[in-house]
């Protein structure tokens, strides 16, 4: 069996706290944005809400396997009493944890690049859920694949944003995906630490409250 | 050659305009301030005044466009989403 948890058990309930702020967060910019898109009917905050509410699912998934393996809740409150089926559930849990995410990531990819061709887009999507379902390392090409989009294909994107606006706001957007790209390489060598562990999630949670400080900022003014 | 502007960015060039006057215009201020033809502003006023953004006042012969507390309320939000959508830049 595929090993799990990665966390050191100091970490745990830390991880789970991290995980829960993360999903509220994406889940605030995801309604926002459907706001707009209800407001202003500019599709790509359709789009820009699909990607957050994707993100939210997956966190779902993740707070779910977290819970599960850190406090073994489904144990403890009888729903599952086989071991076996207990890591079937987990194993299916963090393969649809992976899939929201590469989804999320994959909308921001089409929606900051334009890429309108849904023939196009849905044939990248299968190609990675070939690659994360059928591959040896499926946790590896996961992180892997979310360094290639968020480093080479989102990030520039929102870099390119704040050189035309200079305004911190901007700024904060472009941190956030960088930062979140950096994570998921921590998370790709945390094989080797648990303390990678440990930053990667640390990187996580701090990419993810400055979207919220940019959220703050925009109420504030 | 200017850009056909976004039927909510006209309705936010009236609101900005009226706001900007301190709260009240007068018509032919306004026409020149939105910069939209009479018949259009008419229609746009017509719309705004159903939807409570902006009231219509009759002083001393002459008419005032007031833009209302529900006014004031839609140009904040609307300044909040622009700034949103300025920082994701989508």
């Amino acid at each position: 069996m595929a090993e799990l948890i990665f966390s050191p058990p100091w970490f745990f309930s830390i991880d789970i706290i991290f995980q829960f702020l993360s999903l509220l967060i994406v889940l605030f910019i995801g309604l926002y944005s459907f706001k707009i898109y209800k407001l202003t009917k500019k599709v790509n905050y359709k789009y820009l809400f699909l990607a957050f509410i994707s993100l939210t699912i997956a966190f779902l998934f993740k707070s779910f396997i977290n819970l599960s393996l850190y406090y073994h809740l489904l144990t403890r409150f009888g729903l599952v009493k086989e071991n076996v089926v207990l890591y079937i559930v987990q194993v299916f849990a963090l393969l649809f944890y992976v899939l929201f995410t590469l989804s999320g990531y994959l909308i921001l990819v089409a929606l900051t690049h334009k890429i309108t061709n849904l023939k196009l887009i849905s044939l990248l999507l299968l190609l990675m859920i070939f690659g994360v379902v059928v591959g040896q390392n499926s946790q590896n090409f996961f992180h892997f694949l979310s360094v290639i989009l968020l480093l080479f294909y989102i990030a520039p994107y929102f870099f390119n944003n704040y050189k035309t606006n200079l305004s911190l706001k901007s700024f904060l957007v472009f941190a956030c995906f960088l930062l979140l790209a950096i994570s998921h390489l921590m998370f790709l060598f945390e094989v080797i630490s648990k303390q990678l562990y440990v930053l990667g999630a640390s990187l996580m949670i701090i990419s993810y409250l400055l979207l919220l400080v940019n959220l703050i900022l925009v109420f504030k003014s | 050659m200017t850009e056909r502007r976004e039927k909510l960015e006209i309705v936010r060039d009236i609101l900005s305009a009226i706001y900007e006057k301190k709260g009240r215009i007068k018509p032919t201020h306004l026409l020149y301030k939105s910069n939209l033809a009479h018949n259009k502003l008419k229609i746009y006023l017509g719309d705004l005044i159903q939807k409570e953004l902006v009231k219509e006042e009759n002083q001393d012969r002459s008419k005032m466009y007031l833009i209302t507390e529900k006014g004031i309320k839609f140009l904040n939000e609307y300044k909040r989403v622009q700034e949103f959508m300025e920082s994701f830049g989508l």
